[in-house]
């Protein structure tokens, strides 16, 4: 027999997502991958509605910040409609919050008058007015406040309507904005981590952050009733932690207490390395980088067979015309990696002689007040010489 | 026999035991063990894990080098699958192995695999069918597989053979050529196992070309996403051309491999073999003729040289002159029997006054050989249309004649007295356990040796086992009567046909009874003599590989002395001993002199000598044929074999570079191959033992139901004894555990464990009421749920739900105390305590079991979704790349275009400078619309495939209840 964990009976299954942004640039990334990187973020929908399929949920929560921009352009509006049409479940509601990045407004996608709104399915809910609410069967019901704006200094959550007494349904919130007080810093859509219980809640559904987190109180004790980022579905920049994930969350019946299991759904990894020795380098290229988008700093200085040795590593990682990098994606920063001038003199010993002379030229450069330079021009005179000898 | 179990627990063991598993599971891959009459090895099982994986998606390559049985890894599979429920399983393989597979498979699997014919009807139903590939890339025969139903499992051995001549098939674009007969034969069976999942077997996946892997793969990767097209593989992988790899490339691609490419090497399964490679060793004897010998040699040779023979024009010129270069080189015997059938054809010739068809000399010469690829090349051989110089014949008669006495009046010849000393010596080494196989090219040959042993008093008649292609006779008869009720034979449903029969007990004969076998080239191919480790070569045939196939049925797995192989080498003959220095040593196919171990062969030569000779065979027995066809004399002969020797070593230099450089794409790292086999031979024993177990119980406490009287036997292990009784008339003797080779053992899909799983599934249909002591509660309610797991690889989990009866509901009970319920034996009677129905909290409770297994059980699900959405983007990211290049390419040519342009003087010129250009232009457009549709994620291909990963990925599972229980106290 098999094991597996005691559970309570389970009433109402949802799916909580945010922050998918969309029509995302990635403009520091060479331009193949500034489309891949798009495209992911649009084709872990599928994944996202894959689990919703999967563990056919009751309804999926879409907590802002879907698009990047409030006026995306069609090839990611008309992306999102064909997934929902795909994922369409009837009876299975998928509502879709305007958060700061995707404000509803006049023009926004989220408008009313958006042609992408009458592509969408049925099943398919915008949260398009102030007082947004929706039962989720007979035992729940959403409750839901959209950005209007990209600065907003209200709480949408404290503004969502207080439990009424005598009512015992699941009561979930859903709302987009920031629950980090930072002192003197201004906070858009501020969040007060106690909303969820001040209003009866059990379960505050939120986006902005791109990290999955269940939020604490100030006191750093957890409530009953969660406020949960599930965080992005996939990664928009390096150093962001937690993402590539999704919420799933069901209700017991008697209790109404939520149970939250983190499902992951992203395609990239995403990850920074700062590496000082060639070691390093080594063994980060006998690592399995095909799904990994890389942050490459190196900062070494290396004699002239090592910094060779280097060149090539970081070719096999990058890939080229002729070949696939080892890295999915690859962003490296060379400007760091150095000649270690010290003995070379030897790289130019079977050289002609207007090259040696010249070598020991720039290195004597190097202890005066143009050293940079003459560092820089020993080694590209170095590069041109194994170049043309390897040529 | 013992008191009967009660239904419930019956039940359970029964589902516990015959759930799917998944391919990591150890019982899954012990319970395949024991449907077979072997002790698998680590780098078996591992294979078996990694096809089982592999099916879902299509298949996989299973590529160990020769001799680490893929056959049983193969047996292992179907055997599983079969257990399992697959009821269909195809077996293509080259002609000349579908009879060791058939043995194979029933000696080691008791699977009787029906012959798949060109008949109406004969692949329908239900089994193994195996079919000779040649036959199944015929219309016929494919178009009758393709209208029988679907199979579960297609197995292809030899596949290189099949699939990897890729220049054969496709032009230098990456077009398959339609026209050509490989393309068809290999299409039609690409058509025939559409759909349906295959394991592909060959120890060479890749001998010249990377694109014989990329073939290959095609097979096993219905997606056509692991290595794209051909012209893209082409482009993205392969450098100045097929047969080398492009710079910087070995990694992705060896990536790749590892996804669909299972491939162990001997010295990877060396340390965790019980019986370890044994070593091979040279012994030669030299003999010198007799003056009268040599000279009838010469003379006869002499005479085969001389252009214009009439003996040898007419139809089957070259299978006749060569024939008979073989068979002179056999023995005496056979060349005599050659120049009398020489004799005969010149007469026939000069009563009728025209040039034989030759059909009779050339049919008697292929059965003397006793070769089928002979008799069948017969069919295409060359005609002479010519006329007979009756003159000349009636010359060469009288010449033929007169050699021909002389063949026949001389008596023990040189090579026979060193035969005889050789096989003297082999049976008379008590380490050596006393045997000798003896193996020649010709009948006559066969005849004449056995005559000589018996003559020169080595062994009587008796001790001799003879062997040939159709076995017919009375000692096979007799020898097939004795064997049949020597052996009790475990499946009785399963028979194998009378040629498997056959040879299965002259080997009974020659392993129980005689000391010496001798046999022909047809039995060499498929007979597992590894109790014998003498073998002595009465002849050689030209093509090395068969010399390795020979070797091969002693020197093989289960082998625990060093194998001698014999030779004999006339001291004065400069052309056998020229083709033997090639053979010995360029090719070294008869191990080392001194007998030093060749286990780790493939390290020490750099490739494995199978490898070898499978690469180089064909070419050099191609260039034996044309020496011997077209030399005019000896001492052309000499000339042109010592060239042959030379080029043979150039040959194998660049064979083995080539392989060095490029098999480390599909070689898995040693340390990594090591972890994996080190952890199965480590858990092998314990989850035997546990299955072992499982079985009898399951089995005992179905006979106890039967009231079958039974006992458990410990005699060199455990067995089950079932006493004469009416569903046994005559009792059984069930091994449990290992059965050896004429025992019945107890297995998944043995009749008993499947009557045993019926009966208790009967027991327990429906509901049904039950007393527990020491419950929870008065009353409730218990549940076992099987829920099945689809997705990439579909397997079944068993998971308990207890309830407690409070008033009208029920109240869900922790899985501690579910399990506690089910551990112990319900007690007799039902009680009487009412339990409430209450389907809502049941279908909740249901629900949140799932919910929560579904995080532990889907972890495999995702790292297998992850593999197949990264090999579909890489599909992509190729494309891209070369779509890239030829961008890059195309603007150049723009770019110089619009130079032209720009220079052009004159309106004509420059109206063409500008078509140029905007023909040029309108190619990058093509190509950016291309790359965008790509980028895009809009490709079609990739879209199916993309669309397919998810929908496997979050199939939900299913589930049904196993056991519905109402208790009470």
């Amino acid at each position: 027999m098999e094991s597996v964990d005691d559970e309570d009976p389970i009433v109402l299954k949802i799916l909580h997502t945010a922050d998918w942004h969309l029509g995302r640039p990635f403009p520091s990334f060479a331009e193949g991958d500034r489309i891949k990187l798009s495209r992911a973020r649009l084709d872990v929908l599928r994944s996202v509605f894959g689990v919703a399929d999967s563990f056919e949920v009751d309804a999926v929560l879409c907590a802002g910040d879907l698009f990047d921009e409030p006026r995306p352009g069609r090839e990611w509006t008309e992306g999102l409609a064909e997934i929902l049409l795909k994922h369409h479940r009837p009876g299975r509601p998928v509502v879709l919050l305007p958060g700061n990045h995707d404000p509803l407004m006049a023009g926004s996608v989220w408008h009313p008058d958006h042609e992408v709104r009458r592509r969408f399915p049925e099943s398919v809910h915008v949260v398009d007015r102030l007082d947004f609410e929706l039962p989720l069967g007979e035992h729940a019901v959403l409750y839901a406040r959209p950005c209007t704006s990209t600065a907003g200094q209200e709480d949408p959550a404290l503004a969502l309507p207080a439990r009424d007494e005598g009512d015992d349904r699941i009561r979930i919130g859903m709302v987009h904005g920031s629950t980090h007080e930072v002192p003197d810093w201004q906070q858009n859509y501020p969040l007060d981590p106690e909303a969820a219980t001040k209003r009866g809640l059990d379960y505050l559904a939120i986006g902005d952050t791109h990290a999955y987190r269940v939020v604490p109180l100030r006191d750093g004790t957890f409530p009953t009733a969660p406020t949960v980022y599930p965080g992005a579905p996939e990664a928009t920049n390096f150093g962001e932690r937690e993402t590539g994930s999704v919420a799933l969350v069901h209700f017991r019946r008697r209790s109404r207490r939520a149970t939250i299991h983190r499902e992951h759904v992203a395609y990239w990894r995403w990850r920074t390395e700062h590496l000082t020795d060639l070691e390093q380098l080594r063994g980060l290229c006998r690592e399995d980088l095909g799904r990994t988008v890389l942050q490459l700093d190196l900062d070494m200085s290396l004699p002239p067979a090592e910094l060779d040795e280097a060149e090539r590593l970081l070719t096999d990682l990058e890939g080229n015309r002729a070949k696939h990098g080892l890295a999915g994606i690859a962003a490296v920063d060379r400007s760091e990696l150095r000649l270690d001038t010290q003995g070379i003199e030897s790289a130019f010993a079977n050289l002609p002689e207007v090259l040696q002379s010249a070598a020991q030229r720039l290195k004597e450069a190097e202890s005066g007040p143009q050293a940079e330079i003459a560092r820089r021009a020993l080694y590209h005179l170095y590069r041109m010489t194994r170049d043309s000898e390897r040529a | 026999m013992g008191e009967p179990v009660h239904p419930v627990l019956r039940r359970l063991r029964a589902e516990e035991l015959v759930r799917l598993r998944s391919s990591s599971d150890e019982r899954r891959y012990v319970a395949s063990q024991r449907a077979g009459r072997i002790d698998a090895n680590p780098h078996q099982i591992d294979a078996v894990i990694f096809a089982l994986r592999r099916l879902r998606e299509g298949g996989c390559i299973l590529a160990d080098e020769v001799g680490l049985g893929k056959t049983i890894e193969a047996g292992l599979v179907m055997a599983q699958l079969r257990a399992e429920g697959a009821r269909r399983i195809l077996l293509i393989v080259p002609k000349p192995l579908a009879g060791q597979w058939r043995q194979e498979l029933f000696s080691l699997f008791g699977i009787s695999a029906k012959e798949g014919r060109a008949e109406a009807g004969a692949f329908d139903g239900e089994g193994v069918f195996i079919v000779g590939r040649e036959a199944a890339g015929t219309p016929g025969v494919s178009g009758l597989i393709a209208s029988s139903a679907a199979f579960d499992l297609c197995v292809i051995d030899e596949a290189h053979e099949l699939f990897a001549g890729i220049h054969r098939r496709y032009d230098k674009s990456g077009l398959e050529k339609h026209d050509s007969g490989y393309a068809k034969t290999a299409a039609r069976v690409r058509e025939l196992i559409d759909g349906t999942p295959v394991l592909l077997l060959t120890a060479t996946p890749m001998q010249n070309s990377l694109t014989e892997l990329w073939s290959l793969v095609q097979y096993v990767d219905p997606s056509g996403t692991l290595l794209g097209d051909l012209a893209t593989f082409r482009a993205v992988f392969t450098g100045s051309d097929d047969r080398h790899l492009a710079p910087g490339q070995g990694r992705e691609l060896r990536r790749r491999l590892e996804q669909v490419v299972q491939r162990t090497l001997r010295r990877q399964a060396q340390e965790f073999l019980d019986k370890p490679f044994v070593g091979r060793a040279a012994r030669t004897y030299e003999f010198t003729m007799s003056p009268e010998e040599r000279a009838l040699y010469d003379d006869v040779t002499r005479y085969l040289l001389r252009p214009g023979l009439q003996a040898f024009r007419g139809s089957h010129r070259s299978l006749l002159l060569l024939g008979f270069h073989r068979r002179m080189a056999s023995s005496k015997a056979a060349l005599a029997a050659s120049l009398l059938n020489v004799e005969t054809r010149l007469e026939r010739m000069l009563r009728e006054g025209r040039l034989d068809d030759g059909d009779a000399t050339a049919l008697a010469t292929a059965e003397d050989l006793d070769d089928e690829e002979l008799l069948e090349a017969l069919a295409a051989e060359e005609h002479d249309d010519g006329t007979l110089d009756r003159e000349a014949a009636k010359v060469e008669l009288e010449e033929v004649r007169g050699l021909r006495e002389r063949a026949d009046g001389l008596g023990v010849d040189a090579k026979m007295r060193a035969v005889i000393a050789a096989t003297r010596a082999a049976i008379a080494d008590d380490e050596g356990g006393g045997k000798a196989v003896l193996f020649t090219e010709s009948r006559k040959t066969q005849e004449y040796v056995c005559e000589q042993l018996v003559q020169a008093g080595v062994v009587s008649r008796e001790e001799i086992t003879l062997f040939s292609g159709d076995n017919t006779g009375e000692r096979a008869a007799a020898a097939l009567e004795r064997w049949e009720s020597e052996i009790e034979w475990a499946n009785a449903s399963e028979k194998p046909s009378r040629s498997v029969a056959v040879r299965l007990a002259l080997v009974h004969e020659f392993h129980t009874r005689t000391k010496v076998l001798i046999a022909t080239e047809a039995g060499a191919k498929g007979l597992n003599l590894q109790f014998c480790n003498v073998l002595v070569n009465v002849d050689l045939p030209w093509n090395p590989q068969r010399i390795e196939q020979r070797i091969g049925r002693c020197h093989r797995y289960g082998q625990k002395r060093d194998v001698t192989v014999v030779n004999f080498l006339a001291t004065d003959n400069a052309a056998q001993r020229l083709t033997f220095e090639i053979l010995s040593q360029k090719l070294e196919l008869f191990g080392e002199v001194m007998g030093a171990s060749d286990a780790v062969l493939s390290s020490a030569s750099g490739a494995p000598r199978e490898a070898l000779t499978s690469a180089l065979g064909d070419a050099f027995e191609k260039d034996l044929t044309r020496i011997y066809r077209e030399a005019r004399s000896a001492e052309e002969i000499e000339a042109r074999l010592s060239a042959l020797r030379d080029s043979t070593a150039e040959r194998r230099r660049a064979f083995e570079e080539e392989h060095a450089r490029t098999h480390s794409l599909i070689e898995e790292l040693d340390e990594s191959v090591r972890q994996a086999f080190s952890q199965i031979a480590e858990r092998l024993p314990g989850e035997l033992a546990a299955l072992d177990e499982d079985l009898e119980r399951v089995v005992c406490g179905y006979l106890d139901v039967l009231g079958v009287a039974y006992e458990i036997r410990e005699e060199d292990g455990r067995s089950l004894r079932i006493a004469e009784c009416e569903p046994f008339p005559q009792g059984r003797m069930i091994r449990l555990g290992r059965a050896r080779d004429d025992e019945e053992a107890l297995h998944l899909a043995h009749p008993l464990v499947k009557a045993a799983v019926e009966e208790a599934r009967a027991a327990t249909a429906g509901r049904i009421r039950v007393r527990y002591a020491d419950a929870p509660a008065d009353a409730g309610r218990l549940l076992v749920l099987k829920i099945r797991y689809s997705g990439f690889e579909p397997r079944e989990r068993l998971l308990p739900l207890a309830f407690a009866a409070e008033g009208d509901a029920l109240r869900p009970l922790g899985i501690e105390d579910a399990r506690a319920l089910l551990s112990r034996a319900p007690l007799e009677g039902a009680g009487d305590s009412s339990v409430p129905e209450d389907p809502l909290t049941i279908d909740e409770e249901i629900e949140a079991l799932i919910f929560a297994d579904r995080a532990s059980s889907e972890v495999p699900t995702r790292a297998q979704f992850a593999v197949a959405m990264e090999r579909i983007e890489r599909y992509v990211a190729d494309r891209v790349l070369v779509l890239e290049r030829e961008r890059d390419l195309r603007s150049e040519r723009a770019e110089a275009a619009r130079g032209e342009r720009d220079a052009a003087i004159g309106a004509d010129a420059r109206t063409r400078a500008e078509k140029k250009v905007q023909r040029a232009e309108d190619h990058i457009d093509a190509l950016d619309a291309t790359l965008e549709t790509l980028r895009a994620g809009d490709d079609e291909r990739y879209r199916r495939q993309r669309d397919l990963a998810h929908t496997r990925r979050y199939e939900p599972p299913a589930h049904s209840i196993v056991l519905d229980i109402e208790w009470s106290r």
